[in-house]
């Protein structure tokens, strides 16, 4: 089957360098210190944030910094087939690397001695997971006002035939490489780069910057939600 | 046990250390360590040597049913075992925690999942039999850099690795045949994938400074790290950079081009080594195994001193020279340039620099580094610290001199 049709468009009409459609919200629940949900696509994931809080376990505390944990789990129903464990390997590698994105831009001198827990849920996944998780959480720790440095935002590229194409779907990136980046936009660094399945050297830079734009879309996206959020919520405190 | 934590002074002294351009095992900054790979008795048993880390891989072969989704495929698994044998901070039970996890995913991604090993040439009868093979993999000590010395062993061990014959009659019933009366099917690997692992050092906010195959100590002092797996052909079949540090997307393709030129190392190392052994086992009647092979620590570490005894401090001229020069990395250009400037960027080319050295290039500097006779880097340290805020511009500048004498250098 074709991924991209000979005019140039992927199966859902968009074009090689165009994102899916991301919707997003701040602000679900009231426990939680912080909460989010994003839609990128059919990518759906809700994220949670709790701390700065006293940490769980003493033996982890580090009086100069805070420790971030990060949990990640799917759904049963997720994906195609049906997940037997919600917390497997994968998942474990990848919560891992979540804390990771949030160690390198959470300011952690800040919160000495404490804790930032990030929930992170994948209600539906159809390609970009990680990336989907990391922008869900950044917002979320957003909502729950910890500090951080910028922005992150994340998105990811794969490669078919020759032509890299942006945001992937699963259908999309079975068949070529999924490299993943997430990006300080404002600071132009990255804090995080993961690649699976092979990709030649030749390729890799295309798709590293193509990633690297789309994190800066996001990146857009992100911010006037989150400027909307609190004209919003400016508005009607001062209505008060 | 838990491991005990690095004191406040052994962290300090091991980044300040890294900051001045020095390792605590005399290292170059991207300087591996030495690493020897052998075989045992069987085929497909492998040792590999990296340092003091050691790491056992053993691959075992089975016949088994195909999965339904891919019914004239082979399978293949691979396992790691972190045990409290390679350290003791290591629960046992061999769950391993995320430590497991992450090496577990690098290795599937870089064997597995690039698909250099043919599975198709695994299968006896489609949908009914084909062969499984296992890895496992067993740290015998752990020294840091596991995903390397893993990844290597477990390749040189699949490399090595040769299967029984079988026969299979006509109900379609499969015999596997000894090694006694039918000689054993070598498997067919197309391509090497080899696993370079970078430590990220930040001394101070946005500096970073790129070590290689670190060793336990530095990988409990490092801020982060990049992990790629790849193989000369061009391929990157695996690269994982969990965060922790903000890097720029030159440092990540820097140290991509130099996993490169390691992966061809290698590569050509593991492919001579595997060649070597199927060899001389073709001679022998009975293999030797490891028993002949395995160096003690104690053993390797005064090997180590006598050869550094021989290569860096034996051949120098004068007693003051010799602490000044393992630690410098390029400092022959600037003093030529500007003497007043030299501790300066003595400081700041180390972090721009560090990844255009090759270990020629070092030794290159060492020798200008000889004649110059530059002393003392480590001592002034905080001075310099000052003095580069106010020539910052001027250093730039320097830098980007330097850098294109490198460059060129690098040519040559």
């Amino acid at each position: 089957m074709e991924i991209i049709s000979p005019e140039g468009l992927r199966q859902d009409g968009r074009t090689p360098t165009c994102l899916r459609i991301i919707k997003c919200r701040l602000g679900l629940y009231d426990r939680p210190n912080g909460s989010a949900y994003i839609e990128m696509g059919n990518t759906k994931v809700l994220a949670a944030v709790y701390g700065p809080r006293e940490v769980r376990s003493k033996n982890k505390q580090n009086l100069d910094e805070c420790v971030i944990q990060c949990e990640m789990s799917r759904i049963a129903a997720c994906g195609g087939e049906r997940v037997r464990r919600a917390r497997d390997k994968r998942t474990r590698a990848l919560s891992h690397q979540i804390a990771g994105v949030f160690h390198a831009a959470i300011r952690k001198s800040k919160y000495p001695g404490s804790q930032i827990d990030i929930y992170v849920q994948v209600l539906q996944e159809d390609g970009g997971v990680m990336s989907a998780c990391v922008n869900a959480s950044t917002l979320a720790l957003i909502h729950a006002g910890v500090e951080l440095l910028d922005y992150v935002t994340s998105c990811t590229a794969s490669i078919n035939k020759q032509t890299a194409i942006l945001d992937a779907t699963n259908m999309e990136g079975q068949a070529g490489c999924e490299v993943t980046v997430s990006l300080l936009p404002n600071k132009g660094s990255i804090v995080s780069l993961d690649s699976s399945h092979t990709v030649h050297r030749d390729q890799f830079e295309a798709v590293m910057d193509l990633a690297t734009a789309g994190c800066q879309q996001v990146y857009q996206e992100l911010f006037s939600q989150v400027e909307a959020y609190l004209q919003d919520k400016h508005a009607i405190m001062s209505h008060r | 046990m838990k491991e005990t934590p690095l004191s406040t002074c052994e962290r300090t002294a091991l980044t300040d250390m890294v900051e001045c351009g020095l390792r605590h095992d005399r290292r170059g900054f991207l300087e591996a360590r030495d690493t020897t790979i052998s075989f045992g008795r069987e085929y497909g048993s492998c040792s590999v040597i990296l340092g003091e880390t050691r790491v056992l891989a053993q691959v075992t072969c089975e016949v088994v049913e195909p999965r339904a989704s891919r019914p004239s495929e082979g399978k293949l698994s691979i396992a790691v075992h972190l045990s409290p044998m390679a350290a003791p901070h290591l629960e046992p039970g061999g769950g391993g925690g995320s430590e497991v996890d992450a090496l577990q995913q690098v290795l599937e991604r870089n064997i597995k999942e690039s698909r250099c090993l043919d599975l198709e040439s695994l299968c006896i009868r489609a949908e009914e039999s084909v062969w499984q093979l296992r890895v496992d993999i067993t740290v015998l000590n752990h020294d840091g850099n596991l995903c390397d010395a893993s990844n290597m062993a477990a390749v040189a061990a699949l490399r090595h690795f040769h299967r029984p014959d079988v026969l299979v009659e006509e109900d379609g019933r499969v015999t596997v045949l000894s090694h006694a009366t039918s000689p054993p099917v070598p498997t067919f690997m197309r391509k090497v994938p080899v696993c370079v692992s970078y430590a990220l050092v930040c001394p101070q906010e946005d500096k970073c400074l790129v070590l290689m195959d670190p060793t336990h100590v530095e990988e409990r002092v490092m801020t982060g790290k990049l992990v790629a797996g790849l193989n000369p052909h061009g391929d990157i079949t695996s690269l994982v950079f969990p965060g922790r540090v903000a890097l720029k997307k030159e440092q990540i393709m820097k140290c991509l081009e130099h996993a490169f030129r390691r992966a061809k190392i290698i590569a050509e190392m593991v492919q001579q080594a595997v060649e070597d052994d199927l060899q001389t086992r073709a001679t022998e009647d009975r293999p030797s195994g490891f028993r002949d092979k395995l160096v003690s620590d104690e053993e390797y570490k005064r090997q180590r001193f006598t050869h550094l005894m021989a290569t860096k401090v034996l051949t120098l001229p004068t007693e003051s020279t010799e602490a000044a020069v393992p630690m410098e990395e390029e400092p022959s250009a600037p003093e030529e340039q500007d003497p007043a400037n030299e501790t300066t960027t003595n400081v700041t080319a180390t972090s721009t620099n560090g990844l255009v050295d090759t270990p020629d290039d070092l030794e290159e500097s060492r020798t200008t580094a000889v004649i110059a006779s530059v002393t003392k880097t480590c001592k002034n340290k905080k001075k310099k610290v000052k003095k580069t805020k106010d020539v910052k511009m001027e250093s730039d500048s320097e830098e980007e001199q330097q850098q294109t004498l490198l460059t060129s250098q690098d040519l040559q």
